[in-house]
């Protein structure tokens, strides 16, 4: 079984990788899907933040809800933090070209075009299958994908990359073994975002949290894992990206929500220092963020 | 003149006879009085400048008076005059050259000593200041008593020639900015024939380019001090005096509101001097001036004249023979193949044969700001300029989301040959040393942003240069990455978006790491940019090997294309045994003339997979090896 499913994938995998190595044609060319709309696009967003955190199975419920009330819409959105720095200076997120020319106008700390998100249905669908392996899914929706003129979308790849923490239901224990976790959270756009430094006593990582103005965000925000003492990630207010130091090399990888200041306290997302802190598995229930036994 | 003392003349016309006179010298003849008069107008000057002309005169009496001791001599009392004639003139060596004036009024030399009676005016020497005393021998006529020839006494035919100098820009020096050059005007001879020391209160005059800001892409704006207001308008000088300069006042033409003195272009000598040392400040790279000093003294006034080329009255800075703002010295050392400073005829690459690559030679010449340091660049290499818009930041820290390496790296554009031989001619730029300039999509009517790198421009301007803009997205789009448009038109824009995330792992599956693979697609997206036409190219047989829009299959001569996996704009990755596990085939691979097959919906596997191996790109495109032959910048 699980043979044809890596058949079925390699299909795909040439399809796409084939012909279409390296994208962007002369002039580009942008999908005019409908734009979704106000209940669409919170749906959408919910599902791309529970992609994102691991919570496929949720994602797909989600996405495909959207899809089957409305078919692909594009859903573009700001989240919190960039409104909280942007405000009314913000280009309309359906206008690419304003997007784009507020990135390179330099109007915001840091690259508009990567703090704006966008998804829709299909786009999160076959990434959720790949994730899960289910090729019959991912294929179908690959497909689809492919038939809306995503031609250049490598989307098979994602199938290979190390994804995000969270369910993997063939290692997963059972849930009733999960635990509490007792540390308190905030959502937003669908992020459980935590207190980095109670996260990281409860997390068993090392964290590090001082006034630098030379640093973006102006905090030096330092995190460690007690394994591995001799890698440093760092963090920064208002910037989704962290900085991976081994060895006095920088290597930088994204986030999907920026850490952000208030009232002092420093609010980071829970899926990635979950990674770090191996943890496999976790959901919210009942008020609570639950971990699967490490 | 005349040898004899003895004549026989008529003594009175009405006598009839002949009466024997003898003449004794009587008086001696009256000696010279050398005057010099400024022509046309009878005032007399004892102050010459180098070249001038004035007129001569001898103003004392004009006869010889001789006197017949014969008795019975009809003249009164034996008194009898006869004419004084100039047989020599000399300036003692002074330099200078005795003539006459022509019908024209042009002065003609003539010979001082044969030509003595014709000559009426005196042109200085042309670069022999100095005191000067005329000598003038006259003699009588001889027609009666010969006297010995007479000169005029020291004490009259004596003036000052003067000059006022300049010294000229050194031919070696181009403009660059806050780079200061000195001026020295004098006054030649320090004293005069009266012993007065030679002084006037000396003026420097400068008349300055004023082109926006101090290069294509920079200027003050924001700055603080003396030169902040050099911002992106052209309304100040590109050349001004030094504010504060000792023994000179120096005056500003403008103020701003703040009652900030700005365009410097007058100083004066602060009394009256025999030299003044003048310092003019350069606040542009392309910048150019003309700088004239004037004196005014008792002896005269004028345009201070420079040392090393005496017919010309002012200083050009720089040093522009062929009066194109461009310094001879760098023309010199760039050796263009035109010298208009208009052209456009970068040779290097050879590309489509397209000359150009959008600055004019001008602004090659005056050159832009690369990463925070200005640069010149030579007008036979193509140059093409690129932003990275996720480099991050230094202060505050800010890591890099695309690391300049990835932009910059042989493994990429640069190493592909293009623009010139090891990325010569490719220029990454701070994502502030450019202009936002937005351009609607002439079909699709959306707005683009573009970035001009020459945005401060002002003389011998082209065309609008953009540079090539790399942005990093994590949009749902572009899947990896796409560009907007090519390089050398304003009508669309060359900004290339990158999905980051996906064009780091994009080459996973051939086991590349993140920064090579970064690398290849952003070099790939950097080749659109100048090869944005090829689809357009009647040859382009690409459709035929299942290749699409600007991915470069390329047919020369109407043959059916070729491409390598060698190829950056084509790049095949051939099956390979993946890190999961999975058996991955490639479409066809030509070189063997395999071909992967798909066959009721199932692929079938090349022959020979193993001997597949991974290349990365080492040329820009597929047409032969190395090729560069379709790129282009300035069409």
């Amino acid at each position: 079984m699980v043979g044809l499913r890596q058949v079925g994938l390699t299909i795909v995998v040439l399809w796409f990788g084939s012909s279409m190595a390296l994208s962007s044609p002369p002039g580009g060319r942008f999908l005019s899907l409908p734009r979704a709309d106000r209940e669409a696009t919170e749906r959408l967003k919910e599902a791309y933040a529970a992609y994102v955190q691991g919570q496929y199975q949720r994602a797909i419920h989600l996405a495909l809800g959207v899809y089957e009330r409305f078919g692909d819409v594009e859903a573009r959105w700001y989240p919190q933090w960039v409104l909280r720095l942007g405000g009314k200076d913000l280009p309309d997120p359906y206008d690419r070209g304003a997007v784009l020319g507020a990135t390179i106008e330099g109007k915001f700390p840091f690259p508009l075009t990567m703090a704006m998100k966008s998804t829709f249905p299909s786009y999160l669908l076959a990434r959720c299958y790949a994730a899960l392996k289910d090729t019959k899914g991912f294929v179908q929706w690959a497909k689809r994908l492919r038939g809306l003129g995503f031609e250049q979308d490598d989307i098979t790849r994602t199938y290979l990359l190390p994804h995000p923490s969270g369910e993997k239901l063939s290692v997963m224990p059972p849930k009733e073994a999960w635990r509490p976790l007792p540390l308190k959270f905030r959502e937003e756009d669908y992020f459980i975002l935590v207190p980095l430094d109670q996260a990281c006593t409860v997390l068993g990582l090392g964290c590090t949290i001082q006034p630098n103005l030379k640093m973006a965000g102006g905090k030096g925000i330092r995190v460690t894992k007690p394994d591995a003492p001799n890698i440093v990630y760092r963090l920064f207010l208002g910037r989704p990206v962290v900085e991976r130091l081994e060895s006095g090399r920088g290597h930088t990888e994204t986030l999907a929500y920026a850490p952000y200041e208030e009232g002092g306290v420093v609010w980071v997302p829970f899926y990635w220092l979950a990674k770090q802190a191996g943890i496999k598995g976790w959901e919210v229930r009942n008020g609570k963020i639950y971990v699967a036994p490490r | 003149m005349c040898l004899l003392g003895v004549g026989f003349e008529p003594a009175n016309p009405q006598s009839g006879g002949q009466y024997h006179h003898q003449w004794t010298a009587g008086l001696p003849i009256p000696q010279p009085i050398v005057t010099l008069t400024i022509p046309n107008t009878g005032y007399t000057t004892q102050y010459l400048r180098c070249f001038e002309i004035a007129t001569l005169a001898d103003i004392a009496s004009a006869p010889d008076w001789d006197r017949c001791i014969n008795p019975g001599c009809p003249f009164p009392d034996g008194w009898n005059a006869e004419g004084k004639v100039r047989i020599s003139w000399s300036d003692n060596g002074a330099g200078g050259t005795f003539g006459t004036l022509d019908s024209f009024g042009n002065f003609v030399p003539l010979d001082p000593i044969a030509d003595a009676q014709r000559i009426t005016h005196y042109r200085a020497s042309p670069n022999n200041p100095g005191v000067v005393h005329i000598t003038l021998v006259v003699d009588d006529e001889g027609l009666l008593y010969d006297d010995p020839p007479v000169s005029n006494d020291p004490s009259n035919g004596n003036f000052t020639v003067w000059e006022f100098w300049i010294t000229p820009c050194p031919k070696n020096w181009r403009p660059k900015l806050d780079e200061d050059l000195s001026f020295a005007a004098w006054i030649e001879p320090t004293t005069d024939h009266k012993g007065n020391p030679m002084v006037g209160t000396i003026i420097f005059l400068l008349s300055s380019s004023n082109q926006p800001g101090h290069c294509l892409n920079d200027c003050r704006l924001g700055s603080t001090g003396q030169w902040a207001w050099d911002g992106t308008t052209g309304c100040h000088d590109d050349v001004q005096f030094l504010p504060e300069q000792p023994n000179l006042l120096v005056f500003p033409r403008d103020q701003t509101p703040e009652g900030v003195g700005y365009n410097y272009d007058t100083a004066m000598s602060s009394w009256a001097t025999n030299m003044a040392m003048v310092a003019v400040r350069c606040l542009d790279y392309g910048g150019w001036a003309y700088l004239r000093g004037y004196v005014t003294g008792f002896f005269g006034e004028g345009a201070a004249r420079r040392i090393d080329a005496q017919d010309l009255f002012v200083a050009d800075i720089p040093v522009d023979e062929n009066e194109n703002h461009i310094a001879d010295w760098w023309e010199d050392f760039r050796d263009p193949p035109s010298r208009d400073p208009l052209s456009d005829d970068d040779f290097t690459p050879r590309g489509d044969g397209t000359l150009g690559d959008g600055l004019s030679l001008y602004e090659e010449y005056r050159g832009l700001m690369v990463r925070g340091v200005w640069q010149d660049f030579d007008p036979k290499e193509k140059d093409m300029f690129v932003m990275n818009f996720g480099a991050g930041n230094e202060d505050p820290y800010e890591p890099a989301v695309i690391l300049n390496d990835a932009i910059t790296s042989q493994d990429g554009f640069p190493g592909a040959g293009v623009p010139g031989e090891g990325g010569k001619g490719f220029w990454l730029l701070n994502a502030n040393e450019g202009e936002l300039r937005w351009v609607q999509h002439p079909e699709e009517g959306f707005w683009m942003p573009g970035k001009i790198v020459n945005f401060l421009h002002g003389y011998a301007h082209l065309r609008d240069v953009y540079a090539a803009v790399v942005v990093p997205s994590e949009d749902d789009q572009p899947e990896l990455a796409w560009t907007l448009g090519p390089i050398w038109d304003g009508g669309l824009v060359p900004v290339i978006e990158i999905n980051v995330t996906e064009a780091k792992n994009w080459g996973r599956l051939w086991g590349i790491d993140e920064l090579p693979s970064l690398t290849m697609v952003i070099g790939h997206e950097l080749g659109h940019t100048v090869l944005w036409d090829v689809d357009h190219n009647p040859a382009d047989d690409s459709q035929s090997f299942g290749g699409d829009g600007g991915h470069h299959v390329i047919g020369q001569d109407g043959r059916v294309g070729q491409h390598t996996i060698h190829c950056l704009m084509w790049p095949y990755f051939p099956p390979r045994i993946c890190p999961s596990g999975f058996v991955l085939c490639e479409v066809l691979c030509p070189q063997r003339g395999e071909h992967w097959i798909w066959q009721d919906g199932e692929p079938v596997a090349p022959r020979n997979v193993n001997e597949w191996t991974v290349f990365r790109p080492t040329e820009f495109c597929s047409a032969d090896p190395g090729c560069q032959n379709l790129w282009h910048l300035n069409p």
